[in-house]
């Protein structure tokens, strides 16, 4: 086949699958309306912290184990909101914030005075607020109402201990993906469009309740309920 | 404010402890074998004065014995210890034990020929008598350290068998001990 | 009876610093009611070294072991004591002089004892007049880096004595077991002002730990640092009734480090201050394998009936704060 035949036919393919992506999204891919307000839960995974012994030194300069410590976050069920505005057809800029109350642990083991295994907890309230970025890739859903996104974004963390006498605070970044589902949506109106959202993502976390500056990655599902306007 | 005036004299209530030194610890056994005299007894008195070559200051106790569990030093004993309050001075000796008026004890003791005999290991040869308990048993106030009897056994705190010895346990263990017993 | 310690100088200054919180042990004294710390006020802290007595260790060897350990402990970044080397003298350790003297005697009296620390206190205006250090010749002793087989360490015996110098008690953080046919021996100590010494042979006790640390910094803080460091204060009880002398360490989960201190008063209630902030757990235990008297005043009912026991809460040290009273449950054995 002539090189100039073959062009043209992949011309001829691209502007048939623009064409229809643009039909696909002469709609805005989440629903009709700019701005989305969406309030729901939110579940963060397990945090490890670290372990450290206790040891004590012995006569030629090694360590004699007294009792091993292991620490965690706990997983935390929370309630997350959302603000959102949408910047082009495919893409919405959005500010978020979430509470819960993660447990941190540390779990006590193998005293070498017999003393029994003890979890030493407290509770930490844990704000967050951030802003990041969901994207709807050209995809075409086997419903009409269900939008897939990719989002990401950038916050900051605060973690009061129990007694409230520190605060620590802290960056966090996340990034995930999930699906949006319509079950209202109207061009015209007040409200444009009501639906469901449920994303997954990882959450990394610096600083805040830590050892150390590095980051820590656990995992987060929410889900929530959204209204356009 | 109160609260840190109150936390401020937490650590502060104990005097200069009596012992403050680094030491080889004896066991009760060790102690009952080198000991000149093992002898309980009231504290009768505290005298400071200067040391022989008056180079510091030494206390002198009066002890009116009760009962000899080993040697005999008279009805009424003197022992010196390092340290005490002497004219506009204080010497802390800290190592050395500190003794009450009036307190009953039981002292380790040692000599060097005819001199006024000391205290075997400063604190490590004092036992301090308590009374416990409704009926006022009498014990000694520190657990004493056996000597292992098979292979060495790591202590352990707070191992229910690690309890204060009734006096009277005590002294006959002690003169066991004295005699040559393990 | 021997009557509670005079007053130092320093005793106006340490009632207006009146420092949030203590670290484990320190010397107290008592004056007119009043219980105060005993520390030095004016620093550098002049030292001279005794060239008499002298055995196995040339002087100058023993100079540079004592003034390694000094400079050991002048090191800690955040405490403020310093030390100055006055000189070499005729005098002995332990003479009322005026001279804090550190050297060797001969005291077969204390065959137990490696070496010591003693204070003179002038007893009317509540000077600290002098504090000398003396090594026990009835015992063998080394300078060599690595030790010396079946002799002490004079570094590590120096820096637990210069610790007892600069104002430090002893603290509980080690092991210890019988030994086969009597006797006792260190398995393992975390503090170098554990009061028994390691093995002769060993020089692990050159080196501070954190409780030694936290000591000298509670004592003489660099001036920023009570802006930066926090407590751990709270209340021990056995059967609801408050317990005297249980030890209580904190453990720093994320640094691995141990610091220790007491149930200080009638009412059972410790504190343990210049901890570096974040999250600790406490553990309390009996000193039932101790000397008591080389804690305490010999006055005090130390109880040593309960079991070794940890909180099962997280205690949070805030930087500049308390972490807020915590109570501690222990049971019987």
């Amino acid at each position: 086949m002539k090189r100039s035949t073959l062009v043209a036919i992949g011309l001829c393919i691209l502007a048939v699958g623009s064409s229809r992506a643009a039909a696909a999204q002469s709609v805005p891919a989440a629903g009709p309306g700019r701005l989305e307000v969406s309030f729901g839960a939110l579940w963060i995974g397990q945090l490890a912290l670290g372990s450290n012994d206790a040891n004590d030194t012995t006569p030629t300069g090694g360590t004699l184990k007294i009792f091993s410590t292991s620490t965690d976050l706990g997983g935390v069920a929370g309630l997350e909101a959302r603000v959102g505005v949408r910047l082009l057809q495919s893409l919405e800029a959005e500010a978020e914030g979430s509470y819960g109350t993660p447990q941190l642990k540390v779990t006590i083991t193998g005293d070498i005075e017999n003393a029994p295994d003890v979890t030493a907890t407290e509770s930490v309230q844990q704000f967050t607020v951030g802003a990041g970025v969901v994207w709807h890739p050209p995809v075409q859903a086997a419903s009409g109402r269900l939008a897939p996104f990719v989002s990401g974004g950038v916050g900051q963390l605060r973690q009061i201990h129990e007694e409230k006498t520190s605060l620590e605070t802290g960056l966090y970044y996340y990034a995930g993906g999930g699906v949006k589902w319509l079950l209202f949506a109207r061009p015209h109106g007040f409200v444009n469009a009501i639906g469901l959202r449920v994303d997954a993502r990882a959450i990394v976390r610096t600083k805040g309740v830590a050892f150390d500056d590095g980051g820590h990655t656990s995992p987060a599902i929410g889900a929530s309920a959204f209204v356009r306007f | 404010m109160t609260t840190k005036f109150l936390l401020f004299f937490l650590s502060i209530l104990l005097a200069v402890p009596s012992s403050a030194t680094t030491i080889i610890p004896a066991d009760l056994g060790e102690l009952s074998r080198d000991a000149r005299a093992i002898v309980r007894g009231r504290v009768a008195a505290l005298d400071a004065q200067w040391t022989e070559d008056r180079g510091t200051i030494e206390t002198i106790v009066t002890l009116e014995v009760e009962h000899y569990l080993k040697g005999a030093l008279g009805q009424t004993l003197r022992f010196r210890v390092p340290g005490g309050d002497l004219g506009r001075f204080r010497s802390v000796f800290v190592g050395a034990p500190e003794f009450v008026v009036d307190e009953r004890v039981v002292v380790f003791l040692g000599a060097n020929g005819p001199s006024v005999p000391y205290v075997l290991g400063l604190s490590q040869g004092v036992f301090r008598i308590v009374r416990v308990g409704p009926d006022a048993a009498e014990f000694v106030a520190s657990p004493a350290t056996m000597a292992a009897t098979a292979g060495a056994v790591r202590i352990v705190r707070g191992d229910p068998s690690r309890r204060a010895l009734a006096l009277d346990d005590f002294e006959e263990r002690v003169q066991a001990l004295a005699r040559g017993a393990k | 009876m021997r009557r509670p310690l005079a007053a130092i100088v320093a005793a106006a200054l340490v009632f207006v610093q009146a420092p949030p919180a203590y670290a484990y042990l320190k010397f107290g004294v008592t004056v007119g009611g009043q219980a105060i710390t005993l520390k030095w006020t004016q620093t550098p802290v002049r030292y001279s070294i005794s060239n008499q007595g002298i055995t196995d260790v040339p002087l100058a060897d023993f100079q540079a072991a004592v003034d390694r350990a000094f400079a050991t402990w002048q090191a800690v970044p955040t405490a403020s004591i310093s030390y100055q080397f006055a000189g070499v003298t005729a005098a002995q350790p332990g003479r009322d002089d005026g001279l804090s003297t550190l050297g060797f005697q001969n005291r077969p009296e204390l065959d137990r004892v490696l070496a010591s620390t003693s204070f003179l206190i002038d007893r009317v205006n509540g000077a600290l007049l002098e504090s000398d250090i003396f090594f026990n010749t009835a015992f063998q002793w080394s300078v060599a880096p690595a030790g010396a087989t079946g002799r002490f360490d004079l570094e590590s015996t120096a820096l637990h004595e210069i610790g007892h110098m600069s104002g430090l008690g002893h603290s509980a953080l080690g092991e210890t077991e019988l030994r086969d046919g009597g006797g006792r021996r260190v398995l393992a100590a975390e503090s170098v002002m554990f009061p028994i010494a390691f093995s002769a042979g060993s020089v692990a006790g050159r080196t501070l730990k954190a409780d030694d640390i936290t000591g000298i910094t509670d004592l003489y803080p660099e001036a920023d640092f009570a802006r930066t460091s926090g407590s751990v204060s709270g209340r021990v009880t056995k059967e609801g009734q408050p317990i005297f002398g249980a030890h209580i360490v904190a453990f720093d989960v994320a640094r691995g480090t141990s610091v220790g201190s007491f149930t200080l008063t009638a009412d059972g209630q410790f504190s343990i201050g210049s901890l570096t902030p974040g999250i600790y757990i406490l553990r309390a235990e009996p000193i039932d394998d101790a000397d008591v008297d080389s804690f305490f005043d010999a006055a005090r009912n130390t109880d040593i009936d309960f079991r070794v026991v940890f909180v099962d809460r997280v205690v949070v040290v805030p930087k500049g704060g308390d972490s807020g009273d915590v109570a501690v449950a222990v049971v019987r054995k």
